[in-house]
């Protein structure tokens, strides 16, 4: 489901009949990931937090996201160099391409 | 021993994402293999451990323990070092590539997995997982009568004897010789005695699931019984020499091959005592058993392997 009014995002395995499941679990559990990620940025908990990145850009290319693995990979850099301050506005990034993240096509 | 057609390959992912779980089961749901996981390093190893899988799945980045400790470990464990692994990973650092490989990983697929590409490095792997475990088990089974050889005897008596003392439980051996076998040979010739040898192991593998039975040598047989009495062990050992004794044979009707057996356990050589030790008190009552006679099975039962006639014809 898309919850901006921006152009929704489909997954580029929208039309794999074997990945229309999982592509609905995955668009489902990105509103949690994303408030997890916030919650874990605002605690200053920058090994969870980089856990979650992690795990993320592992995930999203596989479920034809690449554009938030992309997000959640330069988050994990960025925690990785240190460069904490730029955690807030990759993670509003990553929440708001979330969003628009969508698993219609793949009914 | 694994029936090759019967084995379900097992295939064992360690990452800590359960959303690469999820995936990776589905990708490979139309394999034929059983899937497992495990979301931390530690589950992964333990489950390396009791699973024994064919192939892990390997994720470099997972918790404080990272994918080149774990299988630094894996290849370290005598139990874990056959399997293969396979990392997977977000990272295309062909550093991080060649420190995979040369950890002893066999192949490194890059996340996202294609998944065609996923399915074919995994069925290969598995199929040299089988080849490489088939030319291993063939270099420990003896050729004519199939059964364990002395190499994997020697091995297997020395894990056995350590996993007896570490649970405080009982674990008896067998020693079985074919009682004048040299004339068997010489006087209905060697197909004849390899027939002999053949049905006499045939008797050994058609007995209890928890033995472990091995041709020692010549005309020597060996079997292991974990988690048994001596009491019980001297029993089976009966069995045997009854079995052999009332074989019939079609080629040289009237014939009749017989066996002696010696008897010993893990108790009978001492707190110290070793696989060696069991062998060596099995083979004084072996010997015994043919001073006495033959076709009779002795028990060995002390330390300085002083022996008792048990039973005989």
């Amino acid at each position: 489901m898309c919850a901006t009014t921006e152009k929704p995002i489909l997954s580029e395995f929208a039309s794999d009949p074997e990945m229309r499941e999982l592509i609905e679990h995955f668009v489902g559990v990105l509103p949690e990931r994303s408030a997890a990620m916030q919650e874990r940025c605002s605690q200053g908990e920058w090994s969870a937090l980089r856990r979650l990145a992690h795990q993320m850009c592992g995930a999203a290319d596989g479920y034809g996201f690449p554009t938030l693995g992309s997000i959640a990979k330069e988050l994990q850099r960025e925690i990785d160099a240190g460069n904490h301050h730029q955690a807030p506005a990759l993670i509003q990034q990553f929440t708001n391409m979330a969003n628009r993240c969508s698993a219609e096509g793949s009914h | 021993m694994n029936n090759d057609h019967t084995h379900i390959p097992r295939v064992l992912v360690i990452d800590d994402s359960e959303l690469v779980h999820r995936l990776l089961k589905v990708r490979l749901q139309a394999e034929r293999l059983e899937l497992f996981g495990a979301l931390n390093s530690k589950d992964g190893m333990e489950m390396a451990k009791t699973l024994n899988p064919d192939v892990i799945l390997l994720d470099i980045d997972i918790d404080e323990l990272n994918g080149f400790d774990v299988i630094q470990k894996l290849k370290e464990d005598t139990e874990t070092q056959g399997i293969a692994v396979i990392f997977i990973s977000a990272s295309g650092d062909t550093a991080q590539k060649v420190r995979a490989l040369d950890l002893g990983a066999i192949d490194f697929i890059g996340k996202p997995f294609e998944a065609v590409e996923l399915q074919a490095r995994v069925r290969s792997a598995i199929r040299t997982q089988g080849l490489v475990r088939m030319l291993a088990k063939r270099a420990q089974v003896d050729g004519l009568t199939g059964l364990w050889n002395h190499t994997y005897f020697d091995l297997r008596l020395a894990a056995e004897c350590s996993e007896a003392r570490r649970h405080t439980r009982p674990l008896a051996l067998i020693m079985a010789d074919i009682d004048q076998f040299k004339m068997v040979n010489d006087q209905f010739g060697h197909l004849f005695g390899d027939r002999v040898l053949e049905r006499f192991s045939a008797i050994f593998s058609g007995g209890r699931a928890s033995d472990i039975a091995c041709r020692f040598g010549g005309e020597e047989f060996s079997i292991i019984l974990p988690n048994t009495p001596i009491r019980e062990a001297t029993d089976v050992a009966e069995r045997y020499r009854v079995l052999l004794q009332n074989q019939t044979w079609a080629e040289h009707p009237g014939v009749v091959v017989t066996a002696s057996f010696g008897v010993s356990d893990l108790a009978s050589v001492g707190d110290t005592g070793k696989g060696s030790d069991m062998v060596s008190a099995a083979d004084a009552a072996l010997y015994q058993a043919k001073s006495a006679g033959r076709n009779r099975v002795v028990v060995a039962e002390a330390r300085s392997a002083n022996v008792r006639v048990d039973s005989g014809r």
